[in-house]
């Protein structure tokens, strides 16, 4: 058989997605404005974007939470917007979520087994007689015992909660987990122990990742392709390496810049941006990131650039990317190896860590 | 660095807090020393409850009372002891000479008072100025911290800000009255980076031209290593390990510290799998005898786990507490 074989269908496919709000008096609010991406089946791919540039709404449609303005979000090929709600409803236990606050997003009046046996009830994922088992598989799945399933959210700590909060996603058995700023609850040591579980069990279960963060060490650490949001639009995506390594877009580039370097040996040098972020209420003819860019000209600001292609999996949106000097921030100095008795170390953790889970 | 330990800014000296709970008085932090200079960083690093914030709250007598209280140890500010002032001297210094910036912009702002007001009000309780100049210079401050618009945003409510706007409102309102030393908890946590960037190139631009001292309460490395002169780790209420910031990143001394480096995922490579320190953080009411870390640390001996070990000084003002240092 050849042909359009199912494989190579992506696992979620958002298409020229568009979110305006209406305000009254004023011009609507362009929180998503056209955005278009692919993920693959096993795939991560990371959203990154400042505060106010539409990933959460961008989430939310894709979540089936928010109705797109215009445009659609395929999932293995089912547009979700065609479906009827009962439909869609059934369709929910393939895309799962894990929110930002651990705190906040577990229910603090049910114990991790009745949080963890509702989705399992609810989709019918198993029977009745088998629940408890499943939730005892869920939780060791993500790093805590059965003992732990009588108990209420503030017994666990924040680490915990998290994990809680990813064995419910879990409990549906997911093709596609939304991450929305899994871990910046957490703190660093925690924070490491969640995305090797994010990891590994991507590398179990096979499921993909829309992981939207504003960390971008983080990001690096864990997607395979990036997407770079600024005001609603994509402005550059890539492979993970090339983006990091190699970014094309000015915005991309700014952004880059201002991450701290863990290594005090590293003298900061940062591109800085002119004015201000501007809302998205305020409608540009062209490239909304002009009005803060360096490269910009005459055609910027009259004509929007659109989404090409800049190499092997890479698409930039820039008038310019071609012309721009060498992207270097010295940032390959910070891969010296660590003396060899810190790296001896971190390797006997990491072997006693390995033991008590 | 010798004409700051001369005469520093702030010196810390065996501070020892305690707090009441349901199930008694419990230290949480103890024997914590070290100083500040004039236009000098130090940051202090650790992971939730190891005590970094109720340090900040004991220099600054900001304690929740009544179950906060200092126990032992002293605060220097100029020579001045802050443990001993009355609480009205306190506010003398509170906001004029030492400011404190709190991690959530949520909670630090009025929600019944506009943003001119709240931030006139330190102007006109801690300088003679009038009306007009005060509100020019929150303008100034407004503009300082990069708020866009600031006219406007002087009569706006803090519910019509968005987060991070609202914490750089914050971040101005503590350094209007250009403090001495200003003592900021994880202050930009909860903003973008290229916002971040713009907050620490300021702290940047206020230490070297008005020699404000800086304290960083923070657990991201990458801000320590950029904005550190000094660097004080901590861990289950104690100081871990102390020195200059090239120092503990290049050669630190403690295994928690070298575990903290290192479970760091870098913006420069990926990794197959981040290195994790083993078990979790102790509970300060049933600490373990000993070094508090032992119980996660893959090098603990038998003495580790009876006696505590001290500061130390390891390699020049290098200092660590741990039985095993040096560890190179």
């Amino acid at each position: 058989m050849t042909g359009t074989p199912a494989a190579q269908q992506p696992m979620l496919d958002v298409r020229e997605l568009v979110r305006h709000y209406a305000q009254a008096g004023q011009a609507a609010v362009k929180a998503v404005d056209g955005v278009s991406f692919q993920i693959a089946r096993g795939e991560t791919l990371a959203l990154v974007g400042e505060s106010g540039c539409g990933k959460s709404t961008l989430a939310r449609m894709i979540m089936a939470l928010d109705k797109p303005t215009s445009g659609s979000v395929l999932l293995e090929g089912v547009d979700l917007s065609a479906l009827s709600r009962n439909r869609l409803n059934r369709l929910r236990k393939k895309f799962q979520i894990i929110f930002q606050d651990p705190y906040s997003s577990l229910n603090p009046r049910m114990t991790v087994h009745e949080t963890l046996a509702e989705p399992l009830v609810l989709h019918q994922i198993v029977p009745a007689s088998e629940i408890p088992a499943r939730v005892s598989r869920l939780l060791s799945c993500v790093g805590l015992t059965s003992a732990q399933a009588q108990r209420y959210p503030h017994e666990f700590s924040g680490g915990q909660r998290q994990r809680v909060g990813i064995a419910r996603a879990l409990a549906c058995e997911p093709e596609l987990i939304v991450c929305d700023e899994p871990v910046s609850a957490l703190d660093v040591s925690v924070r490491a122990q969640v995305l090797n579980l994010l990891q590994d069990l991507q590398e179990e279960f096979g499921f993909s990742y829309l992981f939207i963060s504003h960390d971008l060490s983080v990001v690096r650490h864990i997607s395979h392709r990036v997407a770079v949001m600024y005001l609603g639009r994509l402005v550059e995506i890539g492979a993970t390496e090339a983006v990091f390594m190699h970014p094309k877009h000015p915005y991309t580039r700014a952004l880059l810049s201002a991450i701290p370097i863990p290594d005090p040996n590293i003298p900061p040098s940062r591109i800085s941006l002119r004015g201000e972020l501007q809302s998205t209420g305020a409608s540009l003819a062209g490239c909304s990131f002009a009005p803060r860019c360096t490269n910009a000209d005459d055609r910027c600001t009259a004509i929007a650039p659109v989404l090409e292609n800049a190499g092997p999996n890479s698409r930039i949106a820039c008038h310019h990317w071609r012309n721009l000097a060498a992207f270097d921030r010295g940032i390959s100095q910070e891969q010296r190896e660590p003396p060899a008795y810190v790296a001896a170390i971190l390797a006997r953790m990491s072997q006693e860590a390995a033991k008590t889970p | 660095m010798t004409q700051a330990e001369a005469n520093p800014l702030l010196r810390v000296t065996r501070l020892r807090t305690s707090i009441a709970t349901d199930m008694g008085r419990m230290v949480v932090i103890s024997d914590v020393s070290f100083e500040v200079g004039a236009g000098r960083t130090l940051c202090i690093v650790g992971e939730s409850g190891c005590g970094k914030s109720i340090t900040s709250l004991s220099i600054m007598r900001l304690l929740p009372k009544p179950q906060g209280r200092i126990e032992a140890g002293h605060v220097s500010f100029l020579g001045r002891d802050l443990t001993a002032l009355s609480e009205r001297e306190m506010r003398q210094v509170r906001g004029r000479d030492i400011s404190i910036v709190f991690q959530e912009p949520m909670t630090a702002l009025n929600p019944v008072f506009t943003i001119g007001s709240q931030l006139t009000e330190a102007l006109l309780a801690h300088e003679r100025c009038g009306t007009a100049q005060a509100r020019a210079r929150a303008l100034g401050a407004l503009r300082e911290v990069g708020i866009p618009d600031p006219e406007s945003r002087l009569d706006a409510y803090p519910h019509q800000l968005s987060g991070g706007q609202r914490q750089r409102v914050v971040i101005a309102m503590a350094l209007l009255c250009r403090p001495k030393l200003l003592i900021a908890d994880e202050p930009t946590t909860a903003l973008d980076v290229t916002v971040q960037a713009q907050i620490l190139e300021l702290f940047r631009q206020l230490r070297n031209s008005h020699g404000m001292g800086l304290i960083l309460i923070t657990h991201d490395l990458g801000v320590v290593a950029e904005m550190a002169d000094d660097v004080i780790v901590m861990y289950a209420g104690r100081v871990v390990e102390a020195g200059p910031v090239a120092s503990i990143f290049n050669r630190p001394q403690h295994p928690y510290t070298i575990g903290l480096l290192g479970s760091l995922p870098k913006v420069s490579e990926r990794q197959g799998r981040l290195p994790i320190v083993p078990g979790t953080v102790p509970n300060l009411m049933a600490l373990p005898e000993g070094c508090g870390f032992h119980p996660r640390c893959p090098l603990a001996q038998r003495r580790c786990a009876v006696d505590l070990p001290l500061l130390n000084a390891v390699h020049g003002d290098h200092r660590a507490a741990c039985w095993l240092a040096p560890l190179d």
